[in-house]
């Protein structure tokens, strides 16, 4: 047999956990370049027409890496989430459910000699990582963990880098201490030291303006939030406006909300050490205009949106890529929350053919548009009597 | 009480289904027209613009009955069986319509999960104010009329595989398929052609191991199993341009086709297609199958 030499789709700055983990659990693996146009280019030639952006990104990845040396794809699927009335969602119903199988053939299609794990379908998580890595429950479970805590700690960074880069007063310096702190992380081996970690520490370097900035939550599907070459980097673009970031859902929530297992769910809760509103308070949030799952995050999108609001919020950006099921379901729900709420919500649909200009010219415009209504309603208070 | 049906998405799939129960019931059923321009002209007015055709039709068979009724019927299908999916921008049809109609457009809505219709059916005649008997036996008619309305089809397609002419397998969603104003009358233009149009949904499976979820994709896979193995000159896949289902479920049957070493168009439509288009498509590839039956 061949020595199996693992590579895995990205998905922002994911790929340094995972990479942690597959080395302590002895696996050879070949990180994909950064997401590049070319890469988009790439996917695009070989997947179908019809398949979202993110499908298409991870076949570039898959094509780079196999230049790279790599000969076994791992995919993380999750197919649990089947309780399509009541809590359905994650990759339940929309076409995530489908995407390792769909890739197989694709990229069998391109003659590639390659080996598909899809793990999360069919039988544990934990069994199927016993079986490829060969070492012991045990094992994988503190490979786990690292993993989780790992994937915490950055995400913190990641949220923390998106207050301070709107406030930062030398432009560029959140972005040079947030690459600092990822690269020290990439090497930090035990769950111990990540979890003293102070994630706050890392950006003590950088220099701010003491003021408020203009808010905006970020809403959609999640690939497009954490991945940032996805989006043509809105975020770092909101942030370099000045604006500060928040997103309704990172990975690791993503993977709590709809966990592999009852018992994984548990461990991983304490692992992220994070809470996060049980399903059915989403449901209750998004009942007066979603009934219903649409499956993906598409009522969450609704709830978060109301939610951003109720946090006051100046507005929401909803990202999608085209045609997403879920997403593209809510999106006239979204336009009457906007209307209902008097609150601005901004949607962008992403393919492989969108252009950065396009996009940040629609930024700028929205940016202006909240940061004159705040002017406005400012003006307003100060007026005597009003 | 005025109940009104559309005719797009679940009509098409079991059509006698809900009519025959609401006439039981003693309810006036009002359908929408088959899809025409006025109605189209709605759909692309009022639908989600990166929606398939599909689902922004039924949009404009709502807008058609919204002041011709009291309620509309826009039932909730989860899936057909246990830990199977229908499409889910389906779901949130009247969510969305009183986005866009406004609240005072009323819907009637009926929950089948894993394929059991009764208990949804029950749920919803009781609360139309049906009395026990008569909604037993509502319940009991429609599932027969659904029962019989497949076994005419499976009827029909036998009928089709003892003929004569060179025969087609049309694959597509069954609200794609027999909406021929929105698809441009293929049926007919193949049948002009001296085809034998075999769409999908009238073939008799039994169900296979699949890892595909959705209704529609796990059915398609099977009667391609069973038809394929009979005398077919040529498969024709018809989708929706955007059609989330069809993205990953047409590249396995693509696959699955080219195994037999059968011909295969796919045939993406939306709003905009020209008909001149089509018919240079459909006459090349009916070219193409009488010039491989010749030789």
């Amino acid at each position: 047999m061949r020595e199996r030499v693992f590579t895995l789709p990205l998905c922002g700055n994911a790929w340094i956990p995972f990479k942690t983990a597959a080395q302590q659990l002895g696996l050879e693996v070949v990180i994909p370049p950064p997401v590049t146009n070319e890469t988009i280019a790439l996917g695009a030639r070989y997947s179908p027409e019809g398949m979202c952006l993110p499908f298409k990104i991870n076949i570039g990845n898959y094509l780079q890496a196999l230049e790279k040396g790599a000969n076994c794809v791992v995919f993380y699927t999750n197919s649990r989430a089947g309780d399509k009335k009541h809590g359905g969602g994650g990759g339940g119903m929309c076409r995530f459910r489908h995407y390792g199988h769909l890739q197989q053939l694709v990229m069998k299609k391109t003659g590639a000699d390659i080996e598909f794990f899809i793990l999360g379908e069919g039988g544990g998580l934990i069994d199927q990582l016993r079986e490829i890595t060969g070492k012991g429950t045990w094992e994988v479970i503190r490979a786990l963990r690292v993993l989780f805590k790992k994937l915490r700690v950055i995400e913190l960074l990641e949220e923390l880098s998106w207050r301070y880069r709107a406030v930062e007063k030398r432009s560029g310096d959140t972005t040079k201490a947030m690459n600092k702190a990822l690269e020290y992380l990439e090497s930090v081996q035990d769950f111990g030291t990540l979890d003293r970690l102070d994630p706050e520490s890392f950006f003590a370097s950088v220099e701010t303006f003491d003021r408020q900035p203009l808010r905006i939550g970020v809403v959609g599907e999640f690939y497009l939030l954490v991945e940032p070459a996805s989006n043509c980097h809105v975020i770092e673009m909101l942030g370099e406006l000045g604006v500060e970031v928040h997103r309704h859902l990172s990975l690791g929530e993503a993977v709590l909300r709809y966990p592999p297992s009852f018992i994984l769910g548990k461990l991983m809760a304490r692992w992220l050490n994070m809470s996060i509103p049980p399903r059915s308070e989403i449901a209750e949030i998004a009942r007066p205009y979603l009934s219903c799952s649409v499956g993906g995050h598409g009522r969450e999108s609704v709830a978060d949106t109301i939610r951003f609001h109720d946090a006051g919020c100046d507005g929401v950006l909803h990202l999608l890529p085209m045609g997403c099921m879920p997403e593209v379901t809510v999106r006239p729900i979204l336009r009457k929350v906007s209307e209902d709420y008097n609150f601005p919500v901004l949607t962008l649909s992403f393919d492989e053919l969108i252009s950065e200009g396009a996009i940040r010219t629609r930024i700028e415009t929205f940016v202006d548009i909240i940061r004159l209504r705040r002017e406005r309603r400012e003006e307003r208070h100060a007026l005597p009597g009003s | 009480m005025k109940i009104g049906i559309p005719r797009s998405l679940y009509y098409y799939k079991h059509p006698r289904l809900w009519t025959t129960f609401f006439s039981q019931l003693d309810q006036e059923v009002v359908l929408s027209p088959p899809t025409n321009r006025p109605i189209l002209e709605a759909a692309v007015r009022y639908g989600e613009d990166e929606s398939c055709l599909a689902v922004k039709l039924v949009f404009g068979h709502i807008w058609y009955l919204a002041d011709k009724c009291d309620e509309i019927f826009a039932p909730a299908y989860y899936g057909l069986e246990p830990d199977r999916h229908s499409c889910p921008k389906f779901l949130g049809v009247p969510d969305i319509s009183k986005s866009i109609f406004g609240p005072d457009v009323r819907f009637l809505r009926c929950e089948v999960d894993d394929g059991m219709f009764e208990p949804g059916m029950l749920e919803l005649g009781r609360a139309l104010s049906a009395n026990g008997r008569t909604l037993q036996r509502a319940v009991s008619e429609a599932l027969m009329a659904r029962k019989r309305y497949k076994q005419e089809l499976h009827e029909g397609y036998r009928r089709q595989l003892s003929s004569e002419k060179a025969k087609i397998v049309v694959v597509g969603h069954h609200y794609v398929i027999h909406d021929s104003y929105a698809n441009l009358s293929l049926l007919a233009k193949l049948e002009e052609r001296g085809m034998e149009a075999i769409t999908i949904d009238s073939v008799p499976f039994t169900p296979i191991e699949s890892f595909l979820r959705w209704d529609f994709a796990f059915e398609t896979m099977a009667q391609l199993e069973e038809v394929l193995n009979h005398d077919i000159a040529g498969v024709i896949v018809l989708s929706n341009f955007n059609c989330g289902v069809d993205a990953i479920t047409v590249p396995f049957v693509e696959d699955k086709v080219e195994q037999y070493d059968i011909p295969c168009m796919h045939l993406i439509l939306d709003e905009h297609t020209g008909e001149a288009g089509l018919i240079t498509r459909v006459d090349t590839f009916v070219d193409t199958m009488k010039m491989r039956r010749v030789g």
